[in-house]
């Protein structure tokens, strides 16, 4: 009895550290490691002050809240610490463990405003369930600024930071079209169907295909929620469905190894034209190989450090960005381009 | 006492296959006839590559529920056997064989912690094997820090090789090797003494103790068999997609459980058949590849899938009753 008490104990303890561990990527750097209830009481006291005249000068704490824990919001990691580096900044980094986890994310931010952070930077899992809680959060004085993926709404928000995705759409569709010389079928997998950043870059690859290129038509949008068996089993769909099929697009990493492995299953390498997104070890090897044409690259980079420097000119100084949005640009890395300094600069691994 | 149960077991089974094989069947058919696509080589190859390895797990889980119990690490321990083999290749360098041998030796020890927890600190399956998904889940994304390790076939000819290769004609490799898997633990649960208690540990346990046998140790064994199976499929999935997704899996452990139970293994434990659960990933996995050549929407598939396992579940309980 009582070793099966202690036993359930022990596992409780475990298994609650163990999800703390994995609930969240946590890392803290910065010029002061500050001693987070000495904090808290300052943040108290500054939360109360209008926010344009906060006395602090510098250690600001920003908390980085991205939408998981995989490579790309490593690279926005990197970004905003870079930021926080030069500017005397405090950063932790706080990400869901698995995609898409709306409810993780809304707990980390409300956790975060509790503990008085000055600025939030979020890359959103969802576009509108994330809304209230930014809105919570700025009413309570603290500065809330968007990486990626745009918020439906703006209010409670002082910027963004991040990818045109429609822009980014259109690019990919365009890069389809000319290699396919305007004409033929296409079939697009578009990742999460209720992400903003997915659905925008369909539309933008929707849209170019039906107002520039007539003689292509897209017979079919399908939507992997980012999972790459599903991914492989909607591609290999595509293959067989569709026998006059003559190229592939999609929205994000996950959706193209889908693709490759299922063209490989099918034995149709070099059949279909691939146009990819993002990058990763599996992107780059398809791009200097050949098997795509090449792919539709963000900086996440920038993105992070941007707005992160955004958020100390609010902090130190009251100013808000000039614009709302901020384009941190796209490049289409092919194996043409793909040793230039630029395109070194948004790859990773 | 452990005879008589073998054949009422045997006459159960054959009663429950009735079902499984009756909507096997159904949509076999029912698919063949509307899509013009589904008997081909191609589709039919698909449907199989995808059954190795959900196949695999469900293996695994039929020894599981079968003795009693179940085994919810299943999907996430797949993602880390898969990122140990990526970690060991991709970071370390590693041989393709010293990947294999360390996915399958982590399958090992992740099921001898799970049969441990449950036997000998006496935590209920639920408990142990969720606590122990969630320790997979969350060493998946430490070891790899959220990175997909690429596993190419060029680089990695061996490791990919065991799925896509063919030493049989054209048949790919993992298709062959699910065969023998399946083969080996119908003869382990038909034909071994380890059988035997296994269907006798699920029916009456107590008995079994009382008969003087380590009940602990082969229930033991029947984790550890379940953990074989996780590694095992944990190098197949990355080997199929050509990729280490450490996001990935979760959730695969209940397409194990919902393929076991239409196969005719109930939950309730002491009964059940390979074959049945073979049936079972068969027609669940034939069910999700039509919908989708039919371009049902994703979200309805699952829909459907759940709607299916619930309803023959059901109807095999009302059978029975009679």
């Amino acid at each position: 009895m009582k070793m099966k008490d202690m036993s359930a104990v022990i596992l409780a303890g475990i298994m609650t550290l163990t999800m703390t561990a994995c609930g969240s990527r946590g890392s803290s750097s910065g010029a002061d490691s500050q001693n987070n209830s000495a904090a808290a009481e300052t943040e108290a006291a500054s939360m109360t002050e209008e926010p344009e005249s906060t006395s602090k000068d510098g250690g600001y704490k920003i908390l980085l809240a991205s939408y998981d824990q995989s490579i790309y919001p490593g690279l926005e990691q990197k970004g905003v610490e870079a930021a926080c580096e030069e500017l005397g900044m405090e950063v932790t980094v706080q990400s869901p463990a698995t995609y898409p986890d709306l409810a993780s994310q809304v707990q980390i931010i409300e956790t975060a405003a509790a503990d008085g952070v000055d600025a939030i930077i979020v890359h959103p899992v969802d576009s509108e369930g994330i809304c209230d809680t930014l809105q919570k959060a700025a009413d309570q004085g603290i500065a809330v600024f968007v990486i990626d993926t745009q918020t439906a709404d703006e209010t409670g928000t002082l910027g963004f930071y991040g990818s045109n995705n429609y822009n980014l759409g259109v690019e990919a569709a365009q890069q389809m079209a000319e290699a396919l010389n305007g004409k033929g079928e296409v079939a697009i997998l578009a990742g999460n169907e209720a992400a903003l950043a997915h659905y925008t870059r369909r539309d933008g690859m929707l849209d170019t295909f039906k107002e520039k290129y007539p003689d292509i038509s897209v017979v079919d949008v399908q939507y992997d929620n980012v999972d790459a068996l599903k991914a492989n089993q909607m591609a290999s769909a595509f293959i067989l469905t569709y026998p006059n099929l003559n190229g592939m697009m999609c929205t994000g990493e996950v959706g193209l190894s889908g693709i490759l492995s299922a063209v490989d299953e099918a034995d149709k390498a070099g059949a279909y034209t691939i146009v990819g997104f993002d990058s990763g070890a599996a992107t780059n090897q398809a791009i200097k190989d050949g098997s795509i044409i090449g792919s539709v690259m963000q900086s996440p980079y920038q993105m992070g450090y941007l707005s992160a420097k955004a958020a100390y000119d609010y902090l130190h100084d009251g100013r808000e960005p000039e614009e709302y949005v901020n384009d941190t640009g796209l490049l289409f890395v092919t194996k043409d381009n793909i040793d230039t300094e630029e395109a070194q600069n948004v790859m990773y691994e | 006492m452990i005879k008589a149960a073998n054949l009422d077991n045997i006459r159960a089974a054959v009663k429950r296959l009735g079902i499984v094989i009756i909507v096997f069947i159904a949509v076999c058919a029912f698919f063949g006839v509307l899509l013009p696509t589904f008997f081909t080589m191609a589709n039919i190859q698909n449907i199989l590559l995808t059954v190795s390895i959900t196949g695999t797990l469900a293996l695994g889980m039929t020894f599981a529920v079968i003795s009693g119990g179940y085994d919810l690490s299943m999907g996430c321990g797949l993602t880390l056997s898969g990122v140990i083999s990526g970690y060991l290749m991709t970071i370390l360098g590693a041989p393709d064989a010293a990947a294999i041998l360390a996915s399958l030796v982590f399958g090992l020890v992740l099921g001898f912690a799970n049969g441990f927890m449950i036997t000998k600190m006496k935590l209920p399956p639920f408990i142990a094997t969720l606590g122990s998904m969630m320790l997979c889940k969350g060493l998946s994304l430490i070891i790899s820090e959220g990175k997909v390790y690429a596993v190419s076939a060029s680089e990695h000819p061996v490791y990919t090789g065991l799925v896509k290769g063919s030493v049989i004609g054209n048949i790919p490799n993992a298709i062959v090797l699910f065969v023998i898997f399946a083969v080996i633990s119908h003869l382990i649960l038909t034909r071994t003494v380890f059988g035997k208690y296994v269907f006798a540990i699920g029916s009456n346990e107590e008995a079994v103790k009382l008969s003087g046998i380590d009940a602990d140790k082969y229930r033991i064994y029947v984790y550890i068999a379940a953990g074989l199976c996780t590694g095992i499929g944990g190098i197949l999935m990355a080997a199929r997609l050509t990729s280490v997704q450490p996001g990935l899996g979760s959730g695969y452990e209940m397409d194990a459980i919902a393929a076991t139970v239409l196969g005719g293994t109930p939950l309730s434990g002491g009964e059940g058949s390979i074959l049945g659960t073979v049936l079972g990933v068969l027609t669940l996995t034939i069910l999700l590849n039509g919908m989708r050549l039919m371009g049902i929407d994703t979200n309805w598939q699952t829909v459907m899938t759940g709607a299916v396992v619930v309803a023959a579940v059901f109807i095999d309980a009302l059978k029975n009753k009679r």
